[in-house]
């Protein structure tokens, strides 16, 4: 098993206190591994930190058999490290395509200056890149519209496909399916298959327990900052520890493990 | 070229070509999303390098120039640094004390003449040189809009670490526009000292900031055609009403700055601006735009 | 000895600046490029009431309610409106420095552009004898002053009903307001503060220089902004010990080094804060770094 991201002893501090403490896991390479928890456990910090938006106080996070804990954001991303926010970060004032182009920019070899036919052709391979991964999503319809005008779950899956734009090997997704009716997050679990499928490995933040159950390979689940467990997906909810993260500790009988329909 | 034209109307079109430049610096900081009040401080460097050279050495005009953009240049790169580094309000501070700083270095130094001024620059740009620097300025601007530069200066602009996310080196975008902003301000200011053979350590105040600021946040970050023709269209209006170097012209472009500012605060450029009012022009009483939705059955079919 | 008492009463005068400024930035959140300008307009205004033969306390009072009900008219008709539109940070700076355009064009070809004389009747003159030196009075009223306007503001902001709404707008908005505090009222109140203190200061310096002119406040307005950046923004302790800090340094800088030098303290220490430590002496550390 090639494990492509391993944390090791990772904790963040803030002050006196501990967002991230101790946190130590692998994801597999090809794998969809899944991060739970309650709200606070620390999961968007843990993202933020193997992203490079934050700097660990403590611990190694390794990618590929390289240390990255030091590195910023953009030097991660031409590693192969993608993700979507929690909060949606797209870019306003722009069109589906542009946000998507955007995510394009890694990949532009001609120097700025380059002109006539080699920067022209360029353009346009890189206009027909982002518009089949547009398609992927499912948004060939608005391909040009403001993202000002879109639904919400449409503007998730901008998001997606501009990350996707990127050709990460390890894709981070902060709670994709935040607000979303069933339809729409089924839609979404379909989609990190597929993009699975490519061989990308993806690390999913989410508290939809049927999407994870039904797509992860594997779960970690934190709670207060620390790793509670990591496990198969099904397995996971039968540990008392994780019912009780999530209801506290009078009601668990009241959590079954969900008929994943399988 | 140009000499059938009235000398005073040739100084003032030559005066109006070299704000455009001074337009194009601050629009390029500010397409990166740099809300910078420096650009007078390097204007300045600029001046009175370009000053300096032609009258205390026998460096011809061109060498003048080139040192003055060079060094302006320079110290907007030594600056830029730590004036990047802050947000906001701070970041308006810090370039505002490094640009009033430069103002001041010179207003006591002696080797600039002090609070007097440097006279007697000869007269060397004549308005083909001005036409052509501004040529070249808009062919580069115009292929760094359409380029994935263009695309990335808007990303940072409008979130930089978001931007930072997607593989882009905000850093090295910021520098990079600051520094040939800076050194964009330096060479007008050259020209500037040459064209109107007097400059003073005043003449680099609040006033011409806050002209220019006019014409970049009216004319908008979309496309720099917008501040330039801007410029343009408003220098030929001032003309027009004759008012130029009266008191009133300040004070009108201080009350339009603010008109302009309530009235659009994201600059003219802003789409939301417009959205709005097509909005009202059809008659919708909803005030939420219409969302796109994708009908349920086609998505099922994928 | 009376460099040190020279130097505090400097100082006091630029913490007298910074009071008002990190007042209005505490609260607002917005820096006002038109302070310098507006205390200005209450030194001519002061001024004029000399003038019209106006004992001096009358006329220090007639400044500072003109500089107060211009501050209070430039939010309410400026920053207020941009307020309500959601407008970006940077529109308010550019729209107090268009402000600031339009009050020293209209002082300037108002006044002329001369410099008037400041008469110094009625102002403490002479010098008191302290440790055997000579201590000019006015340094040592305008201290005197100083400090009992910031006791008093220091006083009305902890322990008074109003000066706690202010605290608790400066420290959310939108709960103060569902408390029931007028928000709107809390920013002209901090507005008329800030002016009319700056104000006093803005006569003081034109009483020790003995003349006035449209450009008096435009080197004030960065040693404003030094001061509070060394104290700290949204600090009122910090603009006091700001203030006084800066002008003291300046003093003696300018005694040991050269005078010619003195403009560039602020700016030198503006930088130097910024690079070191944005959130100065006493200030919050909020994200003025990245």
């Amino acid at each position: 098993m090639t494990a492509l991201l391993e944390l090791s002893g990772v904790s963040k501090h803030f002050g006196g206190m501990k967002a991230v403490d101790d946190v130590s896991f692998t994801v597999r390479q090809g794998a969809i591994c899944g991060l739970i928890g309650p709200n606070g456990a620390g999961k968007t910090t843990v993202v933020n930190l193997i992203s490079g938006y934050l700097k660990p106080t403590a611990g190694t996070i390794t990618l590929d058999g390289t240390n990255v804990s030091e590195l910023r954001p953009h030097r991660l991303a031409a590693a192969g490290v993608a993700r979507t926010y929690q909060n949606l970060q797209l870019f306003e004032e722009s069109t589906v395509l542009e946000n998507v182009l955007i995510g394009r920019h890694l990949s532009f070899k001609g120097r700025r200056w380059q002109m006539g036919r080699t920067r022209r052709r360029e353009e346009a391979e890189q206009h027909e890149v982002a518009r089949r991964l547009i398609d992927r999503v499912g948004l060939t319809d608005v391909i040009d519209a403001d993202v000002a005008e879109l639904s919400y779950g449409m503007r998730r899956r901008v998001e997606i496909a501009r990350a996707m734009a990127t050709e990460p090997r390890l894709l981070l997704l902060d709670e994709p399916t935040a607000g979303m009716n069933r339809t729409e997050s089924d839609e979404i679990g379909e989609l990190i298959q597929s993009i699975n499928a490519e061989g990308v490995t993806v690390l999913l933040v989410d508290h939809n327990v049927r999407l994870v159950t039904e797509v992860c390979h594997r779960v970690v689940v934190l709670d207060w900052g620390r790793v509670l467990t990591e496990a198969g997906p099904t397995e996971v909810w039968q540990d008392e520890r994780v019912k009780t993260a999530y209801l506290g500790s009078h009601d668990r009988h009241a959590v079954e493990a969900p008929d994943a329909g399988r | 070229m140009f000499d059938w034209l009235e000398p005073l109307t040739l100084f003032r079109l030559d005066t109006a070509l070299i704000l455009t430049l001074l337009v194009v610096s601050v629009h390029v900081t500010f397409r990166v999303g740099i809300m910078s009040l420096a650009p007078m401080g390097f204007a300045a460097v600029g001046g009175y390098t370009a000053a300096i050279i032609a009258t205390k050495t026998e460096l011809p005009f061109a060498a003048g120039l080139l040192a003055a953009t060079v060094l302006a240049g320079v110290i907007g790169a030594l600056f830029a640094p730590p004036v990047l580094r802050l947000r906001g309000i701070y970041m308006a501070l810090g370039s505002l004390a490094l640009a009033q700083a430069i103002v001041v270095l010179i207003r006591i130094s002696d080797f600039t003449n002090g609070p007097n001024g440097i006279a007697g620059i000869p007269v060397e740009v004549k308005t083909e040189y001005l036409i052509v620097a501004l040529a070249v300025a808009f062919v580069v601007l115009e292929l760094g809009h359409r380029s994935h530069f263009g695309r990335a200066a808007k990303a940072v602009r409008l979130d930089e670490r978001t931007a930072e996310g997607l593989g882009i080196n905000v850093f090295r975008v910021r520098f990079v526009a600051f520094t040939s902003a800076a050194a964009i301000a330096g060479c007008a200011g050259a020209l500037e000292a040459h064209r109107t053979t007097v400059i003073s350590p005043d003449q680099y105040g609040f006033a011409t900031l806050v002209i220019v600021f006019t014409y970049v946040l009216v004319g908008g970050n979309g496309h720099w055609a917008g501040p330039v023709l801007l410029t343009w269209g408003l220098t030929i209006l001032r003309d027009l009403l004759q008012v130029a170097g009266s008191h009133w012209e300040d004070i009108i472009y201080g009350v339009l700055l603010v008109v302009v500012l309530l009235v659009a605060p994201n600059g003219l450029s802003d789409r939301s601006l417009y959205r709005g009012l097509r909005r009202r022009l059809r008659g919708r009483t909803s005030p939420t735009p219409p969302t796109i939705e994708e009908p349920a059955e086609k998505v099922a079919s994928r | 000895m009376q460099q040190t008492i020279n130097g505090l009463a400097v100082g006091s005068t630029y913490a007298l600046l910074g009071v008002g400024v990190t007042l209005v930035w505490g609260v607002l959140g917005i820096l006002n490029f038109a302070h310098a300008q507006i205390l200005t307009w209450g030194s001519f205004a002061a001024l004029a009431a000399l003038r019209l033969g106006l004992p001096v306390p009358v006329a220090i009072l007639v400044g500072m309610v003109t500089a107060g009900v211009l501050s209070v008219l430039l939010d309410l008709f400026v920053l207020s409106p941009l307020r309500a539109r959601k407008a970006p940070e940077f529109s308010f700076v550019v729209a107090t420095i268009g402000v600031a355009l339009v009050l020293t064009t209209v002082l300037r070809t108002y006044t002329d552009a001369q410099t008037e004389a400041f008469p110094r009747q009625g102002f403490p003159v002479g010098a008191f004898e302290i440790a055997g030196q000579n201590v000019p009075r006015l340094q040592v009223v305008m201290l005197a002053i100083a400090v009992v306007a910031m006791a008093a503001l220091a006083f009305w902001l902890n322990r008074t009903r109003s000066g706690r709404a202010v605290r608790a707008v400066a420290y959310n908005r939108e709960t103060a307001e569902l408390l029931g505090v007028n928000s709107q009222l809390v920013f002209s109140i901090c507005f008329f503060v800030a002016g009319a203190l700056a104000a006093v200061a803005g006569i003081f310096v034109a009483a020790s220089a003995a003349q006035v002119s449209y450009s008096s406040g435009d080197g004030l307005l960065l040693v404003a902004f030094a001061v509070i950046i060394l104290g700290g923004m949204g600090s009122v302790k910090g603009a006091i010990i700001g203030g006084l800090v800066l002008g003291v340094v300046e003093v003696y800088a300018t005694s040991y080094v050269s005078s010619v030098f003195r403009e560039i303290i602020a700016f030198a220490i503006i930088l130097a804060v910024l690079v070191a430590r944005p959130s100065g002496l006493f200030g919050k550390k909020e994200a003025a770094r990245v």
